[in-house]
């Protein structure tokens, strides 16, 4: 088969379109024929080298897959050819562990990340998942689509409803709007109920921002501290949630905007810098930071469900081939993508 | 100034009578009263069966919207002018209730809110919304906080499936707040025309009890099988089925007892799901701030039956026992009419 691969990490020049044996299917395995891959700047910083930590190289990049089950292991028993499936950002967990067991195997130390461990990852034409790590999709969802489910839409989910609790009328923050995972968090946010304020930099982006669920857009300069925009439209109260997808570089300014008692839900850091904060500052005004971490396939399979009642819905741009995976990395890195840039390996 | 009397423990008995002008207190507020809001407890409490203590004559009703005419001292919270609602369970203002709360309740004990002026601790009234009349914020305190105590109670979130019953109060706000919630709503009621308005408000699916007694099957089947993740019970009486539509692992919120006060309960209904059953009595007033939040965010207006004029407070009660009213009955205690 083709697949992208990345044998020694670098530029756009690191990936290659080579012909690779196809996957044969272990006893666990499901063999799919990838429809689509998400392109999300976890690959990128796994084809630059900045990302090291669970990565074996040579590697197929990508861990946001959708596609049709084309064969199945011996002992796979929830799935069988020709099934619609997407997947989680994981291709092996342990099962068992007290992680896999409590739904939170996302932290199972077993765990290999799809696309960053091995030559198993979305950027090829099939690729073997184990049967844990993958979710139905519901008749009449685009294929395509909803590969991102899990990654973009996931971890959103994982963040607003079970990390922190998001209630109707609560007013959030979504720091990185523009994103990938920032365009869907204003959407789940917004069905949540929540009045959702958008952060952004760039103008152009607000009217969107406003499509997808946001009710306030606050526009300010690069750099610049945003929080007095904030709190004007919370009448100086600041937020109840901020689902954070930036980090260090907006740190003071989120941390500003936040409120007595407000949840600060870290999800994206999209730097290597370390922040310098007192904790009195948060301990203060009672406010907690909260991790979340990926998303489990039980949260995969209530996005589903929710972008099948027209809750939610997957923000994709454009798609590329395999052969112009660099391309796509190239606009994915100078932030020319709405949402995700899809790979469709039968481009 | 005038006021509505109950003069023995029977809706005939209500009459317009008169009584001094109450003073507000350190930490009171004067609130002189616009609208009114029934309840079906009000019924209740003049059964005589509901509270034992009820001294006659008494004022009753528990619901009313007005504005602040003058404070005590020491108050901070509201000053003349503001428009606010008074809270049902007086002194609950946050967390768990407790059982000192219990008894605090205005129209029954505590004196109702059919007077034209009535006195409470400012820490016990919230703002009124602002998009709300006075009349339709007078519906909030027990019905509305109600099913909003009930949804919160239950956790609902986007792609719940919600259950609630009637085209009363609770059965119409908690609809409206379950759709506001992300959640899908099956409503039940016993008319066309009901349906046609609740598929107005919102619900996916309404089910006629009275064509389809065993709405239990009619739930699941409504819900891909799995059965209502949240049941607001307001018949009480009809437990039995609700745990039957309820869905594993799901929630009743058991708030009312239009169908009397014991019901039978087959325990293994219950166990095996895995169910939880919660009374919910209302709610604090933080949640009352929560819900006007989220009420004001998604502009949600109460549904009004009929308005009366405060000298007809017993038809009032009349069309509450005939059970012929389809959202929230309010007596026009200020005599404006609907005007704000």
């Amino acid at each position: 088969m083709k697949a992208i691969v990345v044998r020694q990490t670098g530029g756009l020049e690191a990936m290659n379109l080579e012909t690779v044996p196809d996957p044969t299917p272990a006893d666990r395995d499901v063999v799919i024929q990838v429809e689509a891959c998400g392109v999300c700047m976890h690959d990128v910083a796994v084809r630059n080298g900045t990302l090291k930590r669970g990565v074996e190289l040579p590697c197929i990049l990508g861990h946001e897959v959708s596609g049709t089950v084309v064969a199945v292991g011996s002992k796979v028993s929830r799935f069988r050819v020709g099934q619609r499936v997407a997947t989680v950002q994981r291709y092996h967990i342990c099962g068992a562990c007290r992680f896999c067991r409590g739904s939170r195997e996302p932290l199972c130390e077993e765990r290999k990340f799809l696309g960053d461990w091995g030559m198993v990852g979305g950027y090829a034409e099939y690729v073997a998942i184990e049967d844990d790590n993958l979710a139905e999709v519901p008749d009449g969802l685009p294929l395509a689509e909803v590969s991102i489910a899990a990654c973009a839409m996931g971890t959103i989910l994982n963040a607003v409803r079970d990390v922190g609790r998001l209630q109707v009328g609560e007013t959030v923050l979504v720091t990185g709007s523009g994103g990938g995972l920032g365009l869907h968090a204003l959407q789940i946010a917004n069905a949540f109920g929540a009045r959702v304020i958008a952060q952004t930099s760039s103008p152009d982006k607000a009217a969107f921002m406003k499509a997808m669920g946001a009710h306030e857009v606050v526009v300010h300069g690069r750099g610049e501290d945003f929080s007095k925009q904030v709190l004007d439209v919370t009448q100086g109260r600041g937020v109840d949630m901020v689902i954070d997808n930036v980090g260090t570089p907006q740190f003071q300014p989120t941390r500003k905007s936040l409120g007595v008692m407000g949840r600060w839900l870290m999800i994206g850091q999209l730097t290597g810098e370390f922040v310098p904060f007192n904790p009195a500052q948060l301990f203060l005004r009672a406010q907690s930071m909260l991790a979340v971490n990926s998303t489990t396939r039980a949260q995969l399979e209530d996005v589903l469900k929710l972008v099948q009642m027209g809750k939610i819905r997957p923000v994709v741009d454009r798609s590329f081939s395999l052969a112009e995976a660099r391309e796509a990395h190239l606009q994915v890195e100078a932030g020319r993508v709405r949402g995700r840039a899809l790979i469709r390996p039968g481009l | 100034m005038n006021v509505i009397h109950a003069t023995a423990l029977a809706i005939e008995s209500i009459a317009p009578a008169s009584a001094p002008k109450p003073e507000p207190q350190r930490g009171d507020i004067l609130i002189r009263v616009g609208k009114a809001s029934l309840n079906y407890r009000d019924l209740a409490v003049l059964s005589g069966t509901h509270i034992a203590a009820a001294t006659l004559p008494f004022v009753p009703c528990s619901d009313a919207c007005g504005v602040v005419e003058a404070v005590g001292t020491d108050v901070t919270r509201f000053k003349p002018g503001d428009r606010v609602v008074t809270c049902y369970i007086q002194g609950w203002r946050d967390g768990r209730l407790k059982k000192e709360h219990r008894m605090r309740t205005l129209g029954g004990p505590l004196p109702g809110v059919l007077q034209e002026y009535l006195v409470v601790p400012a820490e016990d009234a919230v703002a009124a919304p602002a998009h709300l009349s006075d009349s339709e914020a007078a519906t909030l305190p027990i019905a509305a906080l109600t099913a909003w105590t009930a949804l919160q109670e239950g956790g609902v979130r986007p792609g719940d499936t919600v259950l609630v019953q009637g085209t009363g109060g609770v059965g119409l706000f908690g609809l409206q707040f379950a759709r506001a919630a992300g959640a899908r709503v099956i409503a039940l009621t016993s008319s066309a025309e009901k349906a046609a308005m609740l598929a107005r408000l919102g619900a996916a699916e309404v089910i006629d009890y009275r064509r389809i007694p065993d709405w239990a099957a009619a739930v699941r089947e409504a819900s891909g099988g799995q059965g209502a993740d949240i049941v607001i019970e307001t018949v009480g009486s009809t437990l039995e089925q609700s745990l039957g539509a309820v869905a594993f692992g799901g929630f009743i919120g058991m708030v009312g007892f239009l169908g009397g006060l014991t019901v039978p309960l087959n325990l293994r209904q219950m166990i095996g799901p895995n169910i939880r059953l919660q009374g919910v009595v209302v709610g604090s007033r933080a949640g009352f701030e929560a819900m006007n939040r989220a009420m004001v965010l998604h502009a949600i207006h109460p549904v009004l039956d009929r308005t009366f004029a405060f000298a007809d407070a017993q038809a009032a009660f009349a069309r509450m026992k005939a059970a012929a009213h389809v959202g929230k009955i309010v007596i026009d205690v200020d005599g404006t009419g609907e005007a704000r």
